[in-house]
């Protein structure tokens, strides 16, 4: 079992631990620096205070009601989570201070959109971000990601040693393996954030797998019961907005449809 | 109490009228799509009230649906075509369990609960070849009318393969497919076959019985048959296929206007 639910076979981590152990040898040679387990564990750490602080912000972002934290600045955000490390200490500090702004909210109940809103997750990232917007200005909100990154997002284990820790979190990874698993992740993240509905969107011809989309909307729609739609959206989205602006609202008018039923 | 459904679709406009104590079609009414989408929609409104003998003030709520929807300034409120073909035809098919809608610009597949609410929709992307549109290129191409196609449909003996994504480059294919000889009735069925073949694919999956096709194209003779041929089960025409988002956008009127 690895981080995040996911599975792997014991030969599969011995092969990514060994990969990795030709690039800490590389890495060590490069910097003519040791890069023993001493090291390596402080590193882990601090990732592991990045993500601590992104799990705070992403559970009280993302359940708190009304919505206190708008969906493109969650997005940015949950970013920090795969580039902070070029500037840890930054990186903390902002974290840090939208985690307290968003404690902050949520004890004063205050929202970015009406309290009520559809509850939507949202899975990888897009192409232009405006698109976040419109998720709001169509009535509804953002309850829960999978932004391709969800490994980056789970404690990297502090109770094995550091390579076999970084092995298991690689082959978390949800870009490793089949769009199956990668869905009974989001189905599971979905069911806990208490998701209504699920937009699945895409990047063309940048997409992860092509048919990831029908996989995981099946999954969600099966397992969940869930309405799930995808969405083609492009770097620049303006010739799409009709079309994206009435798949949102029809998303959104369906879930509230099905409150009142 | 009258109430109105507005659908102003990327190439007609559809009007309904309907009295909320019996959910019946007072009078309807359709026009081609133009520039000014609301200046249109107001002529045909002020047409059909007159012929209906109904005034304006007599209108108690208007909801707008469709491309344009937001264009239709008279419009007390607007609503997806998603969730207003999905009411309108169950209105006329109560059983109804999956839609399939073909319009202008656009395809949509919409899986129904038992309760008739939406489960879940698919939208075809950004290109055309799954639309009205499709046909319409087609129709121009081979110089036959729309309401000519089904007919000739029948003709066919080898429906042409179609394999271009795009309508641009499908009327290249016809064109070097009527250049080799391929028999007009041939190169119909085979784009009617695509088109069917396209919301198939956006299906996903086996269509739950009963399939309700509606939307502009449904009217066009053939298209069902395809359909059925495709999906592997039977597809039934809405009645009134053009007519059914506006259907719905005016049952929706009817129920606001009790609530609000």
């Amino acid at each position: 079992m690895l981080p995040g639910g996911f599975q792997a076979p014991a030969t599969q981590v011995a092969t990514v631990r060994s990969e990795l152990e030709r690039l800490r040898a590389a890495l060590a040679d490069l910097a003519g620096l040791p890069l023993g387990d001493a090291e390596l564990t402080a590193g882990i750490r601090e990732a592991n205070q990045v993500r601590a602080l992104l799990d705070d912000l992403r559970r009280v972002a993302y359940t708190a009601e009304p919505c206190p934290m708008p969906a493109l600045e969650m997005l940015i955000a949950e970013m920090l989570a795969i580039h902070f490390c070029s500037d840890r200490a930054e990186s903390v500090a902002v974290l840090s201070e939208l985690r307290d702004e968003v404690r902050r909210r949520a004890a004063r109940r205050e929202g970015v959109v009406a309290a009520g809103a559809a509850r939507l997750f949202w899975v990888n990232p897009v192409a232009d971000l405006r698109v976040m917007n419109l998720l709001e200005d169509c009535g509804a909100r953002l309850c829960g990601t999978e932004y391709l990154f969800c490994h980056a997002l789970d404690r990297i284990p502090e109770d094995l040693p550091p390579m076999e820790a970084l092995a298991q979190m690689a082959l978390a990874d949800p870009m490793a393996g089949p769009s199956a698993d990668r869905a009974q992740r989001i189905i599971a993240d979905a069911r806990a954030l208490g998701a209504e509905g699920i937009v699945i969107s895409r990047i063309p011809g940048a997409s992860h797998c092509a048919m990831e989309g029908a996989v995981i909307g099946r999954a969600v729609q099966d397992e969940l019961g869930l309405p799930a739609i995808e969405l083609e959206v492009p770097p620049v989205a303006d010739p799409m907005w009709p079309t994206l602006k009435t798949r949102l609202e029809a998303l959104v008018e369906t879930v509230l449809a099905g409150r009142v039923r | 109490m009258i109430c109105a459904g507005i659908d102003g679709g990327s190439r007609a406009i559809k009007i309904v009228l309907m009295d909320c104590a019996t959910l019946k079609v007072v009078a309807s009414d359709v026009c081609d799509q133009g520039v000014d989408h609301d200046a249109l929609v107001r002529d045909l409104l002020r047409g059909l009230m007159k012929t209906a003998g109904v005034t304006r003030s007599k209108v108690k709520r208007v909801v707008a649906t469709g491309y344009t929807r937001n264009a239709i300034t008279l419009s007390d409120t607007t609503v997806t075509e998603i969730t207003c073909h999905a009411v309108g035809v169950r209105h006329a098919v109560p059983d109804a369990a999956t839609i399939i809608e073909i319009g202008g610009q656009d395809s949509k597949l919409l899986r129904l609960n038992p309760d008739g609410g939406v489960r879940d929709f698919a939208m075809n992307n950004r290109c055309a070849a799954g639309t009205g549109r499709f046909l319409e290129v087609v129709a121009a191409r081979l110089g036959v009318g729309l309401d000519r196609l089904g007919a000739l449909a029948h003709k066919a003996r080898t429906p042409a393969p179609i394999s271009s994504m795009c309508v641009v480059f499908a009327e290249t294919e016809i064109i070097g497919l009527l250049a080799s000889g391929v028999r007009p009735a041939d190169i119909v069925a085979g784009v009617q076959k695509s088109i069917a073949s396209r919301v198939a694919a956006m299906m996903g999956r086996e269509a739950k019985p009963p399939v309700i096709f509606t939307g502009g194209v449904a009217m066009i003779p053939g298209m069902a048959e395809a359909l059925a041929g495709t999906l592997g089960t039977p597809v039934r025409v809405a009645p009134e296929p053009q007519m059914t988002g506006a259907i719905g956008a005016a049952l929706l009127a009817c129920l606001q206007s009790r609530t609000t």
